[in-house]
């Protein structure tokens, strides 16, 4: 360095230079013997980048969600009303209530299913996708589908039959039922048999149904499930037997049981004698009954009287050899239709206007003319 | 063979043992997997290297990136251009980082899955925030190691000043190993290292009070369950991700909006599969699907036919389509030249204890400078009072 240089530094400065040069080179000394100042300069830098560049949340994050990462089926399946139809040969199909169109009074009506020979349609149901179906087997067991496992057919078509879904074995359909999924409601099943046993079970027992059937009712031997009703507790119901008698009792005399239960007695039988239908008691309707020989009647619900249940009951129709037993009853109104089918694959079907309204004991009026060796099997 | 040429016979099994492992570490340690202090891989690191080097600042003016690419490729990178060039416009990606690293200027792709510009068309330029990457780096802060032949030197970490692998997360296959590192976010996760300075012994939970999950730059909704915080305590867990979408009503209509998809999913494909399953009749009550995106924001329009419930159809789609994903977490990084499954707390302990020792060498470095300095102006000031 030249002396020239050196005068023209200014002395001052230099003096201010070097004491902050001392002065930085302790700061930094202290910097490296202490671990919290070192901790305390990364805080700082990382709070100066968050300050600078940090910008929201883009993605939101819910709670509460955990049972939404499965699907129940209900979640995919648009809840749609439905017509279901079963055929008496055990065929099933549900049909989108859209597909049929409403119509004038006085109509022809369409035709909403193309039936098999001999086969005839037995019950029609009108519920939606989300709705469960029980089949009660005649063995006492109980099977569900939903309603939107069964096939959709349009109106003309036949279905498929029952076996293909449900795993009935040897045991044949008694009765349908539909619930709108809700099986914790305070609706009672009401289950009679052949022997005049009477269960009543709420639904909630009902909650864990499968595919291959849970027991509905526990059955002593030779006991056959007949019917089984959807009640609401306050009901009363009507029995009615192959030789003629029929019970009215308030289903209040059945206390609820548990699902694997024998139930109580309903009704006393006489010998031979077995129940073959059950209706529940509605105001101004009448119950319908009909003969193996193709008789019936028509009488009003409230001219049966009502007793304890385990009674022998009241005559309901006087019988003659010639005429037949009771096949089964049904609740109708004036307006109603009733079907009549029979072993041979006939079937009728008449207004319950035109069939005379008489009183409780009379022997009914000829209903349909059946061959000999042919008899009345299914009423619907 | 002769006989006499026995001795140099090698083994099949040995040689394949040999070559393939020494094959699967190389992939590992040195090309799939991120670093876990900067969160980079090694083409990443060069790339943001040589692009200081080239001076390509924030508040420079763009460069054409097959120059950049050629300078990685040249001086630090003896791969292909197109790994180099893949790597760059990832990184400019505002759907594929949350925080870019890179400003680039041209066409980098979009969520519709078409592909970026070639590189002689593209511009770059350092984003602001890789300034925080590399800032300190002439300050004696980290390693340097010669390059593939020797003629330079590159830097093994970069300073990182924010904590950019859970910032910007990762992926990469290695061999036997994966990495799959969903981006955070910035302030949640500064958040979470200030409180792991002022507590050392934090538990996951408490980490988790700052870190509420994953931020994706493409939004969407995460579904909150046990997984997530298992993901985090053990370094691997799977969310499930979902699309942002909403009903509207008109006159009796409904429609299905979606305005955010998960991420990486593309939304053309997404837009096909619904069209495809609409066709099929898997899903039914689809009238039209039409995609209004621009340049505001995705919005992919699904008109709903009268008799059927929207929600219904929204639960089919998520069923069915990638509107609802799952992200299987693996937080998988280098820690000392060997791959871990990192847990949160390891992950925010690694990069603390990476930044205390840059700060302990950049201070070591400063105080040197200084001292020298002082020395100096001692002996001017000497030279000064004897001038006279």
């Amino acid at each position: 360095m030249r002396l020239q240089r050196l005068t023209s530094i200014e002395r001052e400065k230099v003096d201010k230079d070097h004491k902050d040069s001392v002065k930085n080179i302790e700061e930094f000394k202290a910097i490296l013997a202490s671990d919290t100042k070192i901790w305390g300069i990364i805080k700082d830098e990382l709070k100066e980048v968050k300050e600078k560049y940090a910008n929201p949340r883009r993605t939101k994050i819910e709670e509460g969600e955990l049972e939404g990462l499965e699907f129940k089926p209900e979640d995919l399946i648009e809840k749609e009303d439905v017509v279901i139809t079963i055929t008496y040969n055990g065929y099933i199909k549900y049909t989108p209530l859209r597909a049929y169109t409403r119509q004038q009074r006085g109509g022809k009506g369409m035709s909403g299913i193309s039936l098999g020979k001999g086969d005839v349609a037995k019950n029609l149901i009108l519920c939606n996708t989300h709705s469960t179906l029980l089949f009660f087997t005649n063995s006492g067991k109980v099977h569900a589908i939903k309603v939107y496992e069964i096939p959709q057919k349009g109106r003309g078509e036949r279905g498929r039959a029952i076996v293909n879904f449900v795993q009935l074995g040897e045991d044949k359909t008694a009765a349908t039922i539909t619930i709108d999924d809700i099986f914790d409601s305070n609706k009672f099943l009401l289950m009679v048999t052949k022997k005049g046993m009477v269960k009543k079970t709420s639904l909630k027992q009902f909650s864990n149904l499968k595919r291959t059937g849970i027991i509905a009712i526990k059955l002593k031997e030779k006991d056959e499930l007949v019917k089984v009703l959807l009640s609401s507790g306050e009901d009363d119901l009507i029995l009615s037997t192959k030789k003629g008698m029929s019970i009215k009792f308030s289903e209040k005399d059945v206390r609820p049981m548990g699902r694997a239960s024998t139930g109580v007695k309903g009704m006393r039988l006489s010998t031979d004698d077995e129940v073959v239908d059950a209706v529940l008691v509605e105001d101004e309707a009448d119950l319908f009954t009909i003969t193996t020989k193709g008789y019936g009647k028509r009488t009003p619900l409230s001219s049966y009287r009502k007793i304890r249940r385990g009674g022998r009951g009241v005559k309901n129709i006087k019988l003659h050899p010639e005429r037949g037993e009771v096949v089964a009853t049904k609740k109708v109104k004036k307006d109603d239709e009733i079907i009549i089918i029979t072993q041979k694959g006939k079937s009728i079907r008449l207004w319950a206007k035109n069939i005379r309204q008489t009183r409780r004991i009379t022997a009914g009026c000829r209903i349909i003319k059946s061959d000999k060796n042919d008899k009345v099997i299914a009423l619907a | 063979m002769a006989i006499e040429e026995k001795d140099n016979l090698v083994f099949l099994e040995d040689e394949m043992k040999k070559s393939y492992l020494s094959y699967a570490m190389s992939v590992i340690v040195s090309r799939a997997l991120p670093d876990a202090r900067d969160g980079l891989k090694p083409v990443q690191r060069r790339i943001l290297y040589a692009m200081t080097e080239l001076g390509l600042l924030p508040n420079r003016p763009y460069r054409k990136s097959a120059r950049v690419t050629g300078e990685v490729l040249g001086k630090l990178h003896p791969h292909g251009d197109m790994a180099v060039y893949d790597a760059l416009v990832r990184m400019a990606q505002d759907f594929s980082l949350r925080h870019p690293l890179i400003d680039g200027q041209g066409n980098f792709g979009s969520v519709d899955g078409d592909p970026p510009a070639a590189m002689r068309y593209t511009e770059v330029r350092l984003a602001p925030l890789s300034n925080e990457l590399l800032n300190d780096l002439d300050k004696d802060t980290v390693d340097f190691i010669p390059n593939f032949d020797n003629s330079l030197k590159e830097p093994v970490v970069l300073p990182a000043r924010f904590p950019n692998l859970l910032i910007n997360g990762a992926s990469g296959i290695a061999v036997g190993m994966t990495t799959n590192i969903p981006p955070h976010n910035l302030a949640e996760v500064t958040d979470a290292c200030i409180a792991m300075i002022n507590n050392p012994g934090i538990t996951c939970d408490e980490i988790l009070q700052f870190v509420k999950g994953p931020d994706f730059p493409t939004g969407g909704i995460i579904l909150e369950s046990e997984n997530l915080k298992k993901a985090y305590e053990e370094g691997r867990g799977k969310i499930t991700l979902r699309g942002k979408s909403s009903i509207e009503r008109e006159d009796g209509r409904e429609r299905i909006i979606i305005e955010e998809i998960p991420y990486q999913v593309n939304k053309t494909t997404l837009i096909e599969k619904i069209a495809d399953l609409a066709h099929e009749e898997k899903i039914k009550g689809i009238k039209t699907i039409r995609d209004e995106s621009d340049r505001t924001g995705i919005r992919i329009v699904i008109e709903v036919s009268r008799v059927f419930t929207s929600e219904i159809i929204l639960n089919q789609l998520y069923k069915h389509t990638p509107l609802q994903t799952t992200f299987g977490i693996i937080l998988l990084a280098i820690v000392n030249g060997k791959p871990e499954q990192l847990s949160l707390a390891k992950a925010i302990k690694y990069y603390l204890e990476h930044r205390r020792e840059v700060l302990i060498r950049r201070t070591r470095y400063l105080l040197d400078k200084e001292e020298k300095k002082a020395h100096i102006l001692e002996g001017l000031k000497k030279a000064l009072s004897r001038i006279d």
